[in-house]
């Protein structure tokens, strides 16, 4: 009977339901600290919402398509991390679970300062279980600490997703959260990016190869949570940028002449 | 009435007052005893437990001073070793303290002899074989204070029965002899044992726990027993300690808690930090994780009678908060947040990375403990060409099908995943440190880039050369591009 009533409500007061909806969402971000945040944000491209999200203070959900993408996902926290890292001074955590004989492995110094992250500022953290991780990753963000790449294991319940949110909030930290395949999404995140492995369009010129993604932005709070496509990484420019299709074929496999001798 | 097997034989290891006064003695044969005394009762000596009781009874006694040595000298006695020298007025001057540890132990059922003495070896002799209760003797009687006592307690083993088969049966008469005959017949053991006590020559004093260079202690009327009053204390004291070692100039980089149970037990909690540091909010947060309720909560027992705070002590540079600047501040908020995170999970759990001057890719990185200090070398190295983003914690085999001798991976099989190679880039070969001692069966290695259709990107290597072994190299996985 209740139930009648409310909807009943909806259909009488319809207009006004929405626009009390929308003032009282104005009236929480306000409260939040949202305030000045665009809200045409579906009018920017992919590349720019990516740099966006890298931005945005708060907990940023990244994910592998298959298991094999796990490299790939990794690689764009890793990216969102440097543009991060670029407006904001300090130190960048990466909180790593202790190896698994399945992961990828743990990064690699040169590898971080060939992807564009300075290893200088890189602290690893190896943490047991995903309890441990959590609360290193809060304590990171209440340090306000440049950006946090955090690699969880198990479901993150609504609870400590919104406990890291607002430590991430409470100074300013991007959190960018590595989840496994499958399972269910985090509810606070700000974002949500999928992440399957592709080839780049471009064809490398200084570069053996370069890093690119299939990307697709599966959530957005406050914005629509369409988007997808094919992203580069430019890993001296420091920038993400939509491949353009080339108008030409794909450039055919090409297998370059012995380096010289390194050691 | 305790008994253990000793050479095949029952003999009795302890006995109290009311046996020996019926004549037995320790070390007798059970046998012997039982046929005095038909009707004896006797239990199993249990060594270990022995063994750990006089331990902690060691600890307990830290609550004198720091410098503290417990052990089982002797069948059924324990000896414990306290250098009181700077720490006697807090008790009301040596015999104060040696009159209060008295009280103390007889309240725990503890029958001691208790010596005070300049020198460890004259305490050790007066309470082997001085008379009952406390002793105490002076700087200016040292030699006429020892000369009473009987050879044996000079610790020199089996030289003493032959000083006493010689005629002399105690230290004056030993002290009387010239000293070159007495090293020629006796040994070199017994001059070194004399002199030390007489305080002619240093005997250290090996402690349970090493100190830490300061301390602050606490000792209470009545014991206490939530955490919550406990925390007012030893914040109280850590507010002491790192007053003190501000007015110093000085900053506290290791910090030990010890708090004393009524019942003799200790709970101990320790605490590192990345800089040296004197604000006590930031040390409280170390060390009170420790100490708060919940499920690792440490055990009162039946309440806390003291604390003892100590402090491995660094020169700190005294900083103005308001005018430091912006980078120096981030630098102490990095460091409070390794200490935070490393207390927790343990420093060897938060790492940076060195770099590492080889082009062997394993070593060329080393993960180093965060509390250690920022991470070096970066700056010295070349850059090599283009390294994985992700390296595998060993090389993983992998099944490759590529051209003879050199050519890259066309196809290649790891994890039981088939992957086309698309593009390539190689070989980097990277050669053994020759110049190195243990690399003589290594072989070279030569690194490829690989991409496969679906913009996977690995890093492979073949250890070893066509045609320079008899068998065919291997083909490993080293490392992930992004």
């Amino acid at each position: 009977m209740i139930k009648e009533r409310y909807s009943g409500d909806i259909n009488h007061h319809g207009v006004d339901k929405h626009d009390s909806i929308a003032a009282l969402r104005a009236q929480i971000a306000a409260q939040q600290g949202w305030a000045g945040h665009t809200q045409d944000k579906h009018l920017l491209g992919l590349a720019e919402r990516a740099q966006h999200a890298a931005q945005e203070a708060g907990l940023h959900e990244v994910r592998p398509q298959t298991y094999r993408d796990g490299p790939a996902a990794l690689g764009f926290a890793c990216a969102l991390a440097v543009l991060a890292g670029q407006t904001r001074k300090g130190a960048i955590i990466w909180i790593a679970q202790s190896i698994s004989p399945h992961d990828f492995g743990l990064p690699y110094g040169p590898g971080l300062r060939d992807f564009g992250l300075d290893p200088r500022r890189i602290i690893l953290v190896r943490t047991k279980d995903d309890a441990q991780a959590l609360w290193a990753a809060e304590e990171g963000a209440r340090a306000g600490v440049a950006a946090l790449i955090l690699q969880t294991a198990g479901p993150l319940g609504l609870v400590p997703a919104r406990r890291l949110q607002l430590a991430a909030q409470a100074r300013g930290s991007p959190l960018f959260c590595l989840r496994p395949v499958g399972g269910e999404g985090i509810g606070p995140a700000l974002t949500r990016w999928r992440v399957a492995s592709a080839r780049a369009q471009s064809l490398p010129l200084t570069r053996w190869s370069i890093p690119a993604w299939h990307l697709a932005l599966e959530r957005q709070r406050r914005g629509p949570s369409i988007g997808a496509g094919l992203m580069e990484w430019n890993s001296d420019a420091h920038t993400l940028c939509l491949a353009a299709a080339l108008g030409d074929r794909d450039a055919p496999a090409q297998q370059t002449a012995p380096l010289r001798k390194w050691a | 009435m305790l008994v253990h097997t000793q050479a095949s034989a029952r003999r009795l290891y302890a006995c109290g007052p009311q046996a020996q006064a019926l004549g037995l003695y320790q070390g007798q044969a059970l046998a012997d005893a039982q046929a005095i005394i038909p009707t004896l009762r006797y239990a199993d000596a249990d060594l270990a437990r022995e063994r750990a009781m006089v331990d902690r009874l060691g600890l307990w006694a830290l609550r004198y001073s720091p410098w503290v040595h417990s052990q089982c000298e002797s069948q059924g006695s324990a000896e414990l070793l306290i250098d009181i020298q700077g720490s006697e007025h807090l008790f009301g001057g040596a015999s104060g303290l040696a009159h209060d540890l008295r009280r103390r132990l007889s309240a725990r059922g503890i029958g001691a002899h208790i010596a005070l003495a300049p020198t460890l070896g004259a305490a050790i002799a007066l309470a082997r074989f001085g008379t009952q209760g406390v002793t105490c003797l002076d700087p200016e009687d040292m030699r006429s204070g020892v000369a009473h006592l009987p050879v044996d307690s000079l610790r020199i083993g089996e030289a003493a029965g032959a000083l006493t088969r010689a005629g002399l049966k105690t230290i004056g008469d030993v002290l009387r002899i010239a000293r070159s005959p007495l090293a020629a017949r006796f040994g070199t053991q017994l001059l070194s044992r004399l002199d030390q006590l007489l305080g002619l020559k240093p005997e250290p004093l090996n402690p349970l726990i090493p100190p830490l260079s300061h301390r602050a202690q606490r000792l209470f009327c009545e014991p206490l027993l939530t955490l919550e009053a406990l925390h007012a204390q030893w914040f109280a004291a850590l507010s002491d300690l790192t007053g003190a070692l501000a007015a110093r100039g000085l900053g506290a980089r290791r910090l030990r808690l010890t708090l004393h149970r009524t019942d003799g037990g200790v709970v101990r909690a320790e605490a590192g930090c990345a800089a040296p540091s004197h604000d006590p909010q930031h040390l409280a947060r170390l060390l009170s994780h420790r100490l708060t309720p919940g499920q690792e909560s440490p055990d009162l027992g039946l309440g806390i009678e003291g604390l003892t705070l100590e402090a491995a002590a660094e020169p700190a540079p005294a900083r103005q908060k308001t005018l430091d600047s912006a980078a120096g501040a981030d630098l102490h908020e990095i460091n409070a947040l390794i200490d935070r995170l490393g207390s927790r999970l343990a420093y060897a759990r938060i790492e940076r990375l060195d770099a590492h001057a080889t082009h062997i890719p394993e070593a060329a990185v080393i993960a180093r403990p965060a509390p250690l200090g920022p991470a070096q070398g970066w700056e010295d190295i070349l850059h090599p060409p283009e390294r994985p983003l992700l390296m595998l914690p060993a090389a993983e085999p992998a099944e490759v099908i590529a051209e003879i001798p050199d050519g890259p991976p066309k196809r290649f099989r790891w994890r039981k995943t088939l992957y086309e190679a698309a593009r390539a880039e190689g070989p980097e070969r990277i050669a053994p440190q020759w110049w190195r001692h243990g690399t003589k069966g290594q072989a070279t290695r030569d690194y490829y880039r690989v991409e496969d259709a679906q913009g996977r990107r690995f890093w492979l290597y073949r250890e070893g050369l066509f045609g320079e072994q008899d068998t065919s190299p291997k083909w490993f996985v080293h490392g992930v591009f992004a």
